[in-house]
């Protein structure tokens, strides 16, 4: 076979593209395929910014029992169109007012949808108590499962201290 | 205070020190924050973008009188944009952050340990850096930091997701995590991408920390947590520890192999690396993050010719990696340049550095 384009030299490079779905062949030789510059990469994909594509992750379908999407955010007047176009919450408040749309999408970012980090001393007193409560009474189970009965006992003083601390309106 | 930082090439996270600092350059712990009910960046306008500039910038004023190390508050548009670029080449700030923009605002530490970014994409941003991997370490100074701006600042946070910042993908924790490595050996014997591929798997993000996409000039990596929410810091900064430690084994590994296999190669690179350094007259910031690389592993395998020790034996690698970058080349030879006189002027830097050869 000779080269297509020079029709001179026997053809020894063979390309098949295919761009949006027609089938073009041709066979060159080789100084004429160098010649020709074939474009090997993909197409750039033009994502205006990421935070549009972050955007479509917030773009949930309405929730069940969800507010009504025209109402913006009491706190900032900010739609959950707004919200959702940037990918971005207007202020805190916009959590609580849209937590319909934005709790499924914390779910799919992050697989989970209960803090389980740092709270803060400031407002956390009572908050941080009761967490604590929850961890001590997981441990406790997990000792008396194992039979550690003595281990179990600290624990178990240490509920009730947390308990008492509690009642009295989780004042440290 | 500011003149020092953007002048030296020196920052607490180039100290070259802390655990498998040979593989690991350095540890970040980074807080999203923001004060409750004020627009969040993303939608503040200017009145009430100054309006948290100056609550933030008071409460490090008030928890100044209560500390040893003293925090200093920098206004961003009072600084040229070229010592932004520089706050930004030594990593204590982000590009969105060194973008022209009113109150914006920095609080740093003298020893560059401390960097907090004020109305970036969050209201408070605060960082912590430190050489080697000292997450827990970074992560303890963060945390105790983020209580003293607290007991100034109304913080946003909910009980049930915790921290609440402009992107969702922070809310929780609002805590990154992240480890800047160097994997020359990964990446020569082309395992890299092998590895990172299942990182992402497991919930951690790699990228090259220069160059885009994948591929890494310098062969310089940051890995980071992924996920902020559902799991506490002390699982999260676990986790990247020994994903860390994990990391550094598998480059151990391949470095020793590397050694015994291909001694000589490497010697070549090392020695092909030192001549160019010292003798070119136009290099590139890619080039010289290359080169310096190439070097860092000969000194790191102990490769080195008696003669290229006592050469190199001032030469810290993390703060090369600073010298290599734009801005600060411009800021040494003290004028404006264009990036063809600015390889050149980096060329003539690097020389010095590497005692240029003789004739």
């Amino acid at each position: 076979m000779l080269c297509e384009k020079c029709k001179k030299k026997a053809a020894s490079v063979h390309i098949t593209q295919f761009i949006n779905g027609v089938k073009k062949e041709q066979h060159l030789c080789e100084e004429c395929a160098r010649g020709e510059k074939f474009n090997f990469e993909f197409p750039k994909i033009p994502f205006y910014n990421l935070n549009e594509l972050l955007g479509a992750f917030l773009n949930q379908p309405l929730a069940a029992g969800g507010q009504d999407i025209e109402v913006g955010c009491p706190n900032c007047k900010k739609s959950y169109n707004a919200i959702a176009k940037q990918g971005r919450v207007g202020c805190s408040e916009c959590y609580h007012h849209f937590s319909a749309y934005l709790e499924p999408a914390l779910r799919k970012i992050h697989g989970a949808d209960l803090h389980r980090g740092k709270i803060p001393k400031q407002m956390g007193a009572s908050l941080r108590l009761s967490r604590e409560l929850e961890d001590l009474k997981l441990k406790l189970r997990l000792a008396v499962e194992k039979e550690e009965y003595e281990k179990a006992a600290e624990i178990r003083d240490r509920i009730r201290e947390l308990e008492k601390k509690v009642a009295k309106g989780g004042q440290n | 205070m500011i003149k020092k930082v953007v002048t030296s090439t020196e920052s607490n996270w180039t100290k070259q020190e802390g655990l498998y600092h040979h593989i690991v350059i350095s540890s970040r712990i980074r807080l999203a924050r923001n004060l409750a009910k004020l627009p969040m960046p993303a939608f503040q306008d200017e009145s009430s973008a100054f309006t948290v500039l100056e609550k933030v910038k008071k409460a490090a004023e008030t928890i100044n009188r209560q500390r040893k190390e003293q925090l200093y508050f920098y206004q961003l548009s009072e600084l040229p944009a070229l010592e932004r670029q520089i706050l930004l080449e030594k990593h204590l700030i982000s590009p969105e952050h060194r973008e022209e923009g009113p109150n914006k605002g920095i609080i740093l530490s003298q020893d560059e340990s401390i960097c907090i970014m004020i109305n970036e994409e969050d209201h408070l941003r605060i960082q912590v850096f430190m050489p080697g991997l000292q997450l827990d370490k970074a992560w303890g100074t963060a945390d105790r930091l983020d209580d003293e701006l607290e007991s100034q600042l109304e913080y946003a946070f909910d009980k049930q997701i915790g921290y609440l910042t402009c992107c969702p993908t922070n809310v929780g924790t609002g805590l990154r995590a992240s480890v800047m490595l160097h994997l020359p050996a990964l990446v020569l014997t082309q395992q890299v991408g092998k590895v990172f591929r299942s990182l992402g798997q497991l919930g951690f993000a790699v990228r090259g920390l220069y160059g885009e996409g994948t591929e890494a000039i310098g062969n310089l990596y940051q890995v980071s947590n992924q996920v902020t929410l559902g799991k506490s810091e002390a699982e999260i900064l676990q986790n990247l520890t020994e994903l860390t430690g994990q990391l550094v084994d598998k480059e151990e590994e391949t470095r020793k192999w590397l050694r015994k296999e291909w001694s000589a190669q490497l010697k070549d690179r090392v020695g092909r690396a030192l001549g160019i350094l010292q003798n070119a007259a136009i290099l590139s910031s890619q080039e010289a993050l290359q080169l310096i690389s190439d070097v860092k592993i000969g000194m790191d395998l102990g490769l080195l010719s008696d003669k290229q020790k006592a050469l190199l034996k001032d030469v810290n690698h993390s703060e090369l990696i600073v010298l290599a970058q734009p801005a600060f080349v411009q800021r040494v030879t003290g004028r404006q340049l264009e990036a063809a006189e600015r390889d050149q002027a980096r060329a003539e830097l690097f020389a010095q550095k590497f005692g240029a050869a003789q004739g």
